[in-house]
């Protein structure tokens, strides 16, 4: 099968290395594509839909992880595969202002994400639901966790429902030197809501606040 | 429902009838095989893992079980991709 180029995220051009120390898909070598200030983190992989299974997306999500540890990303969707570098060049060439943009509005920050779902034992929310239904008490639960932590981050996000298990899904954007001071108010209102299973996870690349389709055919 | 439908099905002639079996077909499609639905699943069993909810032997099972969902609703729409219902043998 042909080999394409396989983009991870963009970066800043500025002290980005050429290799990265982490394998990507298909254990293949994750490097560099500079065009002007911006950087492509790629590596070869056959050209090809990429379903999304949990190994896909793991290796996706490494190489994310490994490049944000060294500098602000502009992630890209999951599975763009481009036929060769000339494309991606290109690509890049054509949206460059725009992903400029988007980088500058993500730089120094990560994205942090907060789930909530009512456990199966519902026994020990009794005194927390006060008699009030799981929406009600979902909509006053999600109220409280953004009166809280919008005023440590930058941008806050209220993502989608989607199962009725779950009772919040919010996505903040904070920056990385408040991240500690973020966390600490995450463990309070953990600690409020104690019966509830809470999932607080990060620090992610801002997946959620980067609102274009970044280099999806070519546009 | 099935009065407007009816009053419909009477009331037009043969082209756009052929189309209102083709939505009707979209609409029963959805049903059948609705990729949201089964993407929202994945999400779910996947949440409900993470969240010690489900054993992992359970969460293998269901996620088999919505791959494969997923797979062939995706091999439906493939297979119906521009095509149209000749149910009378003309028209399309």
């Amino acid at each position: 099968m042909t080999l394409g180029e396989y983009v991870y995220c963009i970066i800043p051009s500025k002290n980005a290395p050429k290799e990265f120390p982490v394998k990507g898909i298909e254990g293949n070598p994750v490097y560099s594509m500079n065009y002007k200030l911006l950087t492509a983190v790629a590596s070869k992989a056959p050209m090809k839909e990429y379903k999304p299974t949990d190994e896909n997306v793991e290796v996706h999500k490494n190489v994310e992880l490994e490049v944000l540890k060294q500098c602000s990303i502009l992630p890209v969707a999951y599975g763009m595969v481009f036929k060769n570098r000339g494309i991606v060049l290109n690509t890049m060439k054509k949206v460059y202002t725009l992903l400029w943009r988007s980088l500058k509005r993500v730089e120094n920050k990560v994205e942090l994400g907060i789930k909530a779902i009512i456990p199966k034992e519902k026994s020990e929310l009794e005194e927390l639901l006060s008699g009030k239904s799981t929406e009600e008490f979902g909509k006053e639960c999600r109220k409280e966790f953004i009166e809280n932590l919008s005023k440590i981050a930058v941008s806050v996000k209220e993502d989608r429902l989607f199962s009725e298990k779950l009772i919040c899904n919010q996505s903040f954007l904070v920056e990385k030197d408040k991240v500690d001071a973020f966390t600490e108010k995450v463990a309070q209102l953990r600690e409020k809501f104690k019966p509830l299973k809470i999932q607080y996870t990060g620090p992610w690349p801002a997946h959620n606040f980067v609102n274009i389709r970044i280099m999806s055919g070519g546009k | 429902m099935v009065f407007v439908v009816d009053d419909l099905l009477y009331s037009l002639t043969v082209g756009p009838w052929v189309s209102i079996m083709e939505i009707i077909y979209g609409h029963s499609l959805n049903e059948m095989y609705p990729l949201n639905k089964i993407s929202d699943a994945i999400k779910e069993n996947r949440l409900l893992y993470e969240f010690g909810e489900l054993t992992t032997k359970e969460y293998d099972a269901r996620k088999k079980e919505l791959m494969e969902k997923l797979e062939m609703a995706k091999k439906v729409r493939e297979m119906n991709l521009g095509a149209r219902l000749n149910i009378l043998g003309f028209g399309g």
